[in-house]
């Protein structure tokens, strides 16, 4: 019975993602890879939405919930059904590849079942052992599934728990406490199965997000080569919530470069959607949705065009009409952990700014750590070398801002931390590289690109 | 086929990201990296799960609304690890049951804070927060860590 249920959340999740994309590209057409990204990740971020909303109004995850979100999107999407309405496409066959280029598309898609395979029976068949997975997301997941957000649950005033980041966003644990409450029981094996789901939806959004520029061979091998990272196979199905964020971080990057190009009012909803997510996955998501608007507002300022602003200020209110329950409700939490905002002081940086030295020289050896990145910080830089014509595309300039912006807060975050600075680097900079990964994979095509555009 | 600087480039870019993927491939399939770790974990999970498994044993049956109290004795901060392991795990595994390690209102973001701030509640509070269980972890000199189990009445 349990797993008719699992199949009921599965499904909230594909109805959701399906119905919300079909409304937000209404009539427009986009590439059949690029809608299965949109539909599990937008799928997965609403009800993850969904279930805090409800949790705030006192349900908790649980199978009515889950009933009635497959009842009502299921009959809307019965209605799109009716009226014609799908989002995708079959995509142009792509003409004049050679041999090498079939062999490259084989041998990338057997790569990236194969990661997904393995993901999955991480995920699925072992018990949560990782210590963040269980100390902080699977805890979580554990608390909302019994408690109700508008309870105010004990939990998140108790200090004592402080280590489980009290103040950390919710979009995981209560998607996780999605498929507990499916199953009507604690199953940590089959509570995981959501992380599989945004793994491979991160491969339909990295390939959909690369063919934009460059042809489906190329895009496939890139899609690959980050699926197949050590760090982020080592951290996809372990329970925890960065590979998530990288998913989410992924939508918002590449449909504000769309928005930037094409200027579609879907694009900057998408951009939107996936900010919150993004912000609603880790704090420092919200940091990086920050960065983000900053540069769609410099963007639309330099431009000096009304419309232009006039979509900033849509992408501000939507972004904080969004996020605002969240933020309202986690006012009160006690910031006896890292509490990064609260630390960001000038007096803090200048003080602690001797680590700066230290940081960037863990950052590079990291980067050069093989077994943990393979050769992907090195790709980058060759490419960028070989593809230089690129930094002559302002999309192209703006996505190494935005890496750029990215490395510098996380340098920030490591200057201001509270604690011992190599300890935290040792830790945890696998981690936080690895949500540098879009823009590095974005970056690694759009020179490549470039250089196939001189050939 | 010509070979001209732009054809060699574009060659280069395509040989170097194959190689990364080729390597990608090498460095998860290499002794003690993902797929063999993967594999390891499955064939013997009870195994390598065994000490998260002991932890979870520890609350195995408590009546419901009923608590637990867990204390470290005679901990190094050498063994500071050990320490969060299983006061981090003992708070996931016996949820919705409380796990007190600490006096409230102490803030814990890691092992220290624990071995820094000892508490020995008397049986009233214990009675008051309905502990049952007593769990006391206790390091002897020869380094050795022994745990005990205790079941109270709650008056």
């Amino acid at each position: 019975m349990s797993m008719v249920w699992l199949s009921v959340y599965l499904a909230a999740i594909l109805l959701m993602g399906h119905v919300i994309v079909s409304m937000i590209l209404r009539g427009e057409r986009r590439s059949r890879v690029e809608c299965a990204g949109l539909v599990l990740a937008i799928g997965a971020g609403g009800l993850g939405q969904v279930l805090l909303w409800a949790s705030l109004v006192g349900f908790t995850p649980g199978r009515s919930i889950l009933a009635v979100i497959v009842l009502v999107f299921g009959a809307k999407q019965w209605q799109l059904v009716w009226k014609h309405q799908w989002p995708w496409s079959r995509a142009a066959r792509s003409e004049g590849h050679s041999r090498l280029d079939g062999l490259c598309t084989i041998a990338a898609i057997a790569v990236i079942t194969g990661c997904v395979v393995m993901v999955s029976v991480q995920a699925i068949a072992l018990p949560v052992y990782s210590w963040d997975a269980f100390a902080i997301w699977a805890f979580k997941a554990k608390v909302l599934l019994r408690e109700s957000l508008s309870s105010r649950p004990p939990y998140f005033y108790d200090t004592t728990l402080s280590y489980s980041h009290l103040d950390y966003p919710l979009l995981i644990p209560f998607l996780m406490a999605g498929a507990f409450g499916a199953m009507g029981e604690g199953n940590e094996h089959l509570g995981n199965i959501v992380f599989p789901v945004l793994f491979l939806a991160l491969g339909f959004q990295m390939f959909g997000a690369l063919r934009w520029k460059i042809d489906r061979p190329r895009s496939l091998l890139l899609t690959a080569l980050m699926m197949s990272i050590p760090t982020v196979m080592n951290w996809a199905g372990a329970g925890i919530a960065d590979v998530a964020l990288i998913l989410y971080y992924t939508g918002s990057v590449f449909y504000f470069l769309k928005w930037m190009e094409e200027q579609r009012r879907a694009d900057l909803i998408l951009t939107i959607l996936f900010s919150v997510f993004t912000a609603s996955t880790k704090n420092e998501g919200f940091a990086l949705a920050l960065i983000l608007g900053g540069f769609m507002f410099l963007f639309a300022a330099s431009a000096r065009n009304k419309a232009k602003l006039a979509d900033f200020l849509f992408f501000t209110v939507g972004f904080m009409v969004l996020q605002s329950p969240w933020i309202w409700w986690s006012r009160a939490i006690p910031r006896t952990h890292e509490n990064y905002g609260g630390r960001l002081r000038l007096s803090v940086v200048i003080e602690n700014w001797d680590r700066m030295s230290v940081i960037v020289g863990e950052f590079l050896k990291q980067a050069w750590t093989w077994p943990r990145w393979g050769g992907v910080w090195v790709l980058l830089f060759l490419v960028a070398i070989l593809g230089y014509r690129g930094f002559g595309r302002r999309f192209v300039v703006v996505v190494w801002l935005l890496l750029i912006s990215q490395l510098g807060l996380y340098a920030l975050i490591f200057v201001v931390t509270p604690w011992d600075v190599r300890e935290l680097l040792g830790s945890a900079l696998d981690r936080v590289l690895m949500q540098t990964l879009p823009s590095v994979v974005l970056l690694v095509g759009f020179h490549w690109k470039e250089i196939n555009a001189l050939s | 086929m010509h070979f001209d600087r732009k054809n060699v480039a574009s060659g280069i870019v395509t040989a170097a990201v194959c190689f990364c993927l080729a390597l990608n491939f090498y460095l998860n399939l290499t002794p003690n990296s993902f797929a063999p770790n993967l594999l390891r974990q499955l064939q013997d999970r009870d195994g390598l799960f065994r000490e998260l498994a002991n932890i979870d044993r520890l609350y195995y049956e408590i009546p419901p609304d009923q608590n637990v109290f867990l204390s470290f004795e005679d901990f190094p901060l050498e063994n500071e690890a050990f320490v969060e392991l299983v006061c981090y795990r003992s708070h996931y595994a016996a949820y919705p049951h409380k796990v007190f390690t600490s006096a409230p209102g102490t803030v814990i973001n890691r092992g220290r804070d624990i071995l820094h701030a000892p508490f020995a509640p008397n049986e009233d509070w214990l009675d008051q927060q309905r502990v049952s269980r007593i769990v006391t972890f206790a390091q002897k000199a020869d380094g050795q860590i022994a745990v005990s189990e205790t079941d109270r009445h709650l008056r």
